[in-house]
């Protein structure tokens, strides 16, 4: 798999920590369950905190305590399962969530563009995505009929010459 | 009707070079046909028994003589030289090959046409009153709003991978030509006390193995909340509905599941929460897609209109029948609304040819104002032919097969395709359709308004659950057998047909049918349909016709 | 008194035109059931069906029951026969 951001595979900098692993230095990732278990002890350490979080998680849990963390991590655990486009807009939009929002599972090249209007800046792919152009996916349509997180331009606002 | 502007055009085709450019990536094996399948459904692509099936939308069923004509071509360059209108008001085309689908999307382009979210669990085709617009007994044309709900649902982001699928419908009038209460969300367009037009909201109807009525979400909701009041009710249902089997997760269950109550509170909920300001219409957005809808260049009606009419029904008997059941009044004085039947006897029902779409083209151009509809029961509406007009327009309809004066009636049978195309079919649908409206022809005047509807499997997409008499098709065995139910109704005293008993033998349903009709002929009252006879002396008497006493 | 044995044949449907298609046995497809190869161990029918250029070009494989009557390859189930005839209306 390779991490993929602004259209580059980068470096992953966190750290994903395993529920009974002590906290290692550095950015650390934890898993939502551990969180909920955990929170008090984690809380303490210095490192910047990331979430991974199960795509049942509600919007209303995880938005309450989004600005904490520098990194959300939310999961797609087959590429039919659309619950984590609902995570990340309401993350964006309601909860004014700034840190990065990362998509992880089934992701496939056709839904990226989804996933990036709504608000999801971080995607793990397969190794093959760069050699098959999968980021090319991001501009297929420059139009939109919706408004989203993304703040690219959509229809209402074209038509009525705004920008 | 809506007219594509540059941005509607533009979408439209950047939209086609994705979808050539996944068959490309499927064609080469980049894509597996497990990631591949939910894409082509996204464009409408099925892959049935014999061929793929491609379904092309007619988005509120409204379509254009140029529309018409792009389909015969399709028609009859990219398939057998016909297609079929669904339930759903939409065409399909039974015999399409994978190769030729990005052509054909970029041909039905240039008549702003397309396959959008025709399948795969998303939004589908908004439908609407195939009588929008020329009725008198609409508050308004519901397609505007039908329109703004389309754009607003084309590649939402965040609702493109729901549960299942979620189909909505909007009616303007108290008589419901739209069949609201099946659709997971149905729409009715309401005046409130002070007199203001807004909507009411229902939510969780369906067929299928669960079939279920819709229940009011939102008595009354203002015309500006429309889109941000649908897309609090769709995250709720991303959030929530079940992901875990398939025949569980309609939106129907989870508002089953919950009750209509915590349903409405948890959209309600979401709609507080959510920034309403970009979703909102206001009043110039309305208006500048309520512009695309405005009436005709209507003409004052001629001073003998009537008169021709009348002279003409009283010399041709053929002509008078079709009148009586096949035009209904228009709110416009001097014209008429005509349904075109595609259900002549012992043909599929719904099928079109190319020839006959190529006329209804000409037709619609010479005799109205270019406009068609296509409507859930497999019909197509000509709404506005001068009464003057209706006898010749008539002759033409006649001659070329959609003259069938049968509007209505129990051969006006609405089928899905069945086991003869459909990969989903547990039996075939085409043949008994086709047997049952021969047979009941000879007594349809007697029987009057009659809706018989077949369905090949528990999908339920002939909706014979709201059937006054539904058909549906099971396998026993490996034989096909019919489960017949009575009583059902898509209008708005919606309800489900009761089970008439076990299922019989496809040789056994004329006979059965028979005996249903004989029980409502014998104990109507009043002129009342046959769903007004069951709900007054319920399920045992047609029971004990068809399968005797107990 | 025992089952009679199933015999079973493999079908798909072609990619480029979603037409069902038969297993003729050597990696070999063809539009007609007639072709098709049986053999009373579907599972070891489907594996080589498998084999050769084929599958790429090939959507879901599966074993269906035939019988074979004066040589002649028939479906037995009414959606297979529906398959393989076409419409019958």
């Amino acid at each position: 798999m390779v991490l993929v951001k602004a259209g580059k595979p980068i470096e992953d900098c966190w750290t994903h920590v395993e529920n009974g692993d002590a906290l290692p230095e550095g950015p650390v990732t934890v898993s939502w369950a551990r969180w909920q278990t955990d929170r008090d002890n984690i809380a303490k350490s210095p490192a910047d905190l990331g979430v991974r979080i199960p795509n049942t998680v509600t919007t209303a849990e995880i938005g309450a305590e989004a600005a904490r963390f520098g990194t959300i991590i939310v999961n797609f655990p087959n590429f039919g399962d659309g619950r984590a486009f609902s995570q990340a807009r309401v993350l964006r939009a309601q909860y004014g969530y700034k840190g990065e929002i990362r998509a992880t599972g089934g992701v496939l090249r056709d839904q990226l563009q989804f996933m990036q209007r709504c608000g999801i800046d971080a995607f793990e792919v397969p190794e093959r995505a760069m050699a098959e152009g999968w980021f090319d996916a991001l501009n297929e349509f420059d139009l939109f009929y919706q408004p989203a997180e993304d703040n690219r331009p959509w229809i209402q606002r074209q038509r009525r010459g705004a920008n | 009707m809506y007219r594509y502007d540059e941005f509607d055009r533009r979408f439209l085709d950047e939209r086609v070079a994705q979808y050539r450019d996944q068959v490309r990536r499927r064609t080469i094996g980049q894509l597996s046909e497990d990631e591949f399948r939910p894409l082509r459904l996204r464009n409408g692509l099925y892959l049935q028994l014999h061929a793929y099936m491609l379904r092309i939308a007619v988005p509120y069923g409204t379509l254009s003589p140029a529309q018409l004509r792009m389909m015969a071509h399709v028609a009859r360059k990219y398939d057998k030289g016909y297609g079929h209108f669904t339930t759903r008001q939409n065409i399909q085309y039974n015999w399409i090959k994978l190769e030729d689908t990005p052509d054909i999307m970029a041909d039905f382009a240039t008549v702003e046409m397309h396959s959008i979210q025709t399948s795969g669990n998303c939004i589908r085709n908004t439908t609407s009153d195939p009588f929008a617009g020329v009725t008198a007994d609409e508050i308004e044309d519901p397609r505007p709003y039908c329109e703004i709900i389309r754009q607003w649902s084309t590649l939402h982001p965040e609702f493109s991978w729901l549960p299942r699928k979620f189909k909505i419908a909007v009616s303007a009038s108290e008589t419901d030509r739209a069949a609201v209460h099946i659709h997971d969300i149905g729409i009715y367009l309401k005046r409130n006390e002070a007199g203001e037009v807004g909507f009411q909201i229902l939510i969780g109807g369906g067929l299928g193995r669960t079939p279920l009525m819709a229940q009011v979400l939102r008595d009354w909701l203002p015309k500006e909340h429309l889109l941000s009041y649908l897309e609090a009710a769709l995250r709720v249902y991303n959030e929530y509905g079940r992901r875990d089997n398939i025949f569980k997760a309609r939106i129907k269950i989870l508002v089953q599941a919950l009750g209509i109550d915590k349903m409405r509170e948890a959209v309600e909920t979401e709609w507080a929460r959510m920034d309403h300001t970009k979703l909102d219409l206001n009043p110039e957005i309305i208006a500048s897609i309520r512009a695309h809808f405005a009436p005709p260049a209507y003409a004052a009606p001629a001073a003998d209109g009537d008169a021709q009419l009348n002279a003409a029904t009283a010399s041709d008997k053929a002509f008078a029948r079709w009148v009586k059941y096949n035009v209904h009044p228009h709110k416009q004085p001097g014209y008429a609304i005509a349904v075109a039947s595609l259900k002549p006897l012992g043909r599929p029902p719904g099928d079109c040819s190319a020839e006959q779409l190529e006329l209804v083209a000409d037709l619609s151009e010479q005799y109205g104002f270019g406009e068609v509809r296509v409507t859930h029961e497999q019909n197509l509406v000509f709404p506005d032919i001068r009464t003057e007009n209706l006898y010749a327009f008539y002759k033409v309809l006649a001659a070329n097969g959609m003259g069938t004066a049968n509007a209505g009636l129990a051969s006006d049978i609405i089928a899905c395709p069945g086991l003869d195309y459909c990969s989903l079919a547990n039996a075939r649908s085409i043949p008994v359709a086709e047997s049952l409206g021969k047979h009941l022809a000879a007594r349809e005047e007697e029987i009057g308004p009659m809706k018989i509807k077949i369905s090949g499997c528990i999908n339920a997409c002939g909706h014979h659950h709201v059937g006054h008499i539904g058909i549906l098709g099971v396998d026993k065995n490996g034989e096909e057998f019919y489960q017949i139910t009575v009583g059902g109704s898509a209008d708005e005293n919606s309800a489900v047909g009761g089970i008439v008993g076990r299922a019989v033998a496809s040789d056994q349903v004329n006979g059965a049918v028979d005996k249903l009709l004989d029980v409502y002929l014998k104990q109507r009252v009043d002129g009342e349909d046959l769903p007004a006879t069951y709900r007054r002396i319920g399920a045992e008497p047609f029971k004990e016709a068809v399968y005797g006493a107990r | 008194m025992s089952a009679a044995p199933v015999l079973y044949a493999v079908t798909a449907n072609r990619l480029r035109d979603g037409v069902p298609i038969y297993f003729a046995g050597n990696a070999n497809w063809s539009t007609s059931v007639a072709d098709a190869v049986t053999d009373y161990d579907g599972e070891a029918l489907l594996a080589k069906s498998a084999a050769g250029t084929a599958p790429i070009d090939t959507i879901g494989r599966v074993a269906i029951e035939v019988t074979v009557t004066d040589g002649k390859v028939s479906p037995i189930s009414l959606k297979e026969r529906i398959r393989a005839t076409g419409p019958t209306a």
